[in-house]
């Protein structure tokens, strides 16, 4: 046994970093080190003289590489921190080298900045408001970060009220603060969600999943009948319908079409569309 | 080191040796060598009681030495000096403060510029809807919402907006001449107002220099 678990863990301790480039697409373990494109020739940029040339030479030039959720920066390699698979997307207007990111699954919410998520009232303490996000701490929210309020003409939020707004302050040091209005003023859609409607949780890659450009899921349900779905990055949706029984069917098929494949999906809403 | 001096020696009585002169008066009991610093300091012992007199220089002298460094360095001490001891004493207090701070004792480290960038959000990564949606007309509001933003996200739409001039740039330049006098006028105090006086022609007199308050200098 000793020698069993002994043998793949030398040969796990013995490959090399591997290239980036290469494992685009699959699944990498936390602790591999992934090397940049311009790095492959082994040398690293110790020896600059002779580089032989490339097809990709532009890579040469690249800008900053930004390395995103789940990776993070060894020396001038990456180290994976996350499971999932490795996804780099391509520098549109040509500023930087593009990005890494591992696509993992988890349930449990970090507070990231700039995130738009749904958030619970849970106490009302002087200016702030305490706001359930699914974070280790709970965010704070001040009552004039809603548009149009003074100290004079204050929000109407009750505790227990949901809102949808977005982080300005989430680390790891500091209690995570969040506002409803963007850096010009305005609400644009943020602020207290309205009344009556169902608030349910679901894995944080589903969400990212459902909100992709071209998510189908979300074509095909909302050809169903008339309704209102409100994403929040924390895991978090909300949904009202017309009717409980339409807003229950709803929430379902959210739900379920995580695991799902397209057949299955197409024929549950083939038979809703005849009910 | 002079025995002599701790041993009382008997004198004429102070009155007769208030008359008439101290120098004198001191040199005759100046039995010992090195006598003048000692016949001043009894002198001194007793001219508590007497009225002071112009003593001389050599006094003064010995009372600089014996000030202490703060006092010198205080800024009425310092007017009779020259500008070179004046330049010296900043180098010294100079040189007392810079040797006070502390410093690492390291080599420089360069820093290595780094490529790479930290990014914990997904927002950079991937590109997502708006989250707020409705759909066949529930919120109207929404969706309006939903055009505008998921518009933003796709192409910046870039508007020129060419302002007409209604009026031309050496007419308002001339007009804002004149406003600042006539709107600077309604803000001026009663002296100021002097400067606004206008000759027969209209123009408005050159400013005369006032008369401001000067420091005395050392």
């Amino acid at each position: 046994m000793a020698e069993a678990a002994g043998v793949p863990a030398e040969s796990l301790a013995g490959c090399r970093a591997r290239a980036a480039r290469t494992v685009l697409d699959q699944v990498v373990l936390p602790g591999e080190e992934l090397l940049l494109p311009d790095q492959e020739d082994g040398d690293g940029p110790g020896g600059a003289g002779e580089r032989p040339l490339r097809l990709n030479a532009a890579a040469r030039s690249r800008g900053r590489v930004v390395c995103g959720p789940g990776l993070r920066r060894c020396g001038d390699r990456l180290l994976v921190t996350k499971c999932g698979r490795l996804r780099h997307k391509e520098p549109g207007s040509g500023s930087g080298g593009g990005v890494y990111w591992v696509d993992s699954q988890q349930k449990r919410y970090v507070p990231v900045k700039g995130d738009h998520v749904i958030g619970i009232v849970t106490a009302k303490s002087g200016d702030i408001f305490k706001v359930d996000v699914g974070g280790s701490e709970p965010a704070s929210l001040s009552y004039l970060a809603f548009e149009g309020a003074t100290k004079r003409n204050r929000p109407n939020v009750q505790v227990g009220d949901l809102i949808y707004g977005q982080f300005v302050v989430a680390n790891k040091d500091m209690e995570p603060e969040m506002v409803c209005i963007d850096s010009c003023g305005r609400a644009n859609g943020m602020g207290v969600i309205g009344q009556d409607g169902l608030l349910f949780k679901v894995t944080l890659g589903l969400i990212r999943k459902l909100l992709a450009p071209d998510c189908e899921i979300l074509q095909e349900v909302g050809k169903l009948y008339p309704l209102e779905i409100v994403f929040g990055m924390n895991g978090r949706i909300w949904v009202k319908a017309k009717t409980i029984q339409q807003t229950l069917i709803l929430a379902n098929i959210l739900e379920a079409c995580e695991h799902m494949t397209a057949d299955q999906r197409k024929q549950i809403f083939s038979r809703l569309a005849e009910s | 080191m002079f025995p002599e001096a701790t041993s009382k020696k008997r004198g004429p009585p102070r009155s007769a040796r208030n008359r008439g002169e101290a120098d004198g008066g001191g040199r005759t009991h100046a039995t010992y060598d090195g006598a003048d610093a000692h016949a001043e300091t009894r002198m001194r012992g007793g001219s508590s009681c007497r009225p002071r007199r112009p003593v001389g220089v050599s006094m003064a002298a010995e009372r600089k030495t014996k000030l202490s460094k703060n006092l010198l360095r205080m800024k009425f001490m310092q007017r009779g000096l020259d500008s070179e001891t004046k330049k010296q004493l900043e180098e010294e207090e100079k040189k007392i403060i810079s040797e006070e701070h502390w410093y690492l004792d390291l080599p420089e480290l360069k820093e290595k510029e780094s490529f790479i960038i930290e990014e914990q959000s997904f927002l950079l990564c991937e590109d997502l809807l708006y989250g707020r949606m409705s759909f066949r007309g529930f919120n109207p509001e929404v969706e309006k919402l939903m055009l505008q933003m998921n518009t933003k996200n796709k192409a910046e739409e870039v508007e020129e907006q060419t302002v007409e001039l209604d009026v031309s740039d050496e007419e308002m330049a001339r007009r804002y001449e004149t406003l600042v006098g006539t709107i600077g006028k309604k803000f001026a105090k009663k002296r100021d107002r002097a400067i606004y006086e206008e000759d027969e022609n209209g123009d408005i007199k050159p400013v005369k220099a006032k008369k401001m308050f000067l420091k005395p200098q050392d």
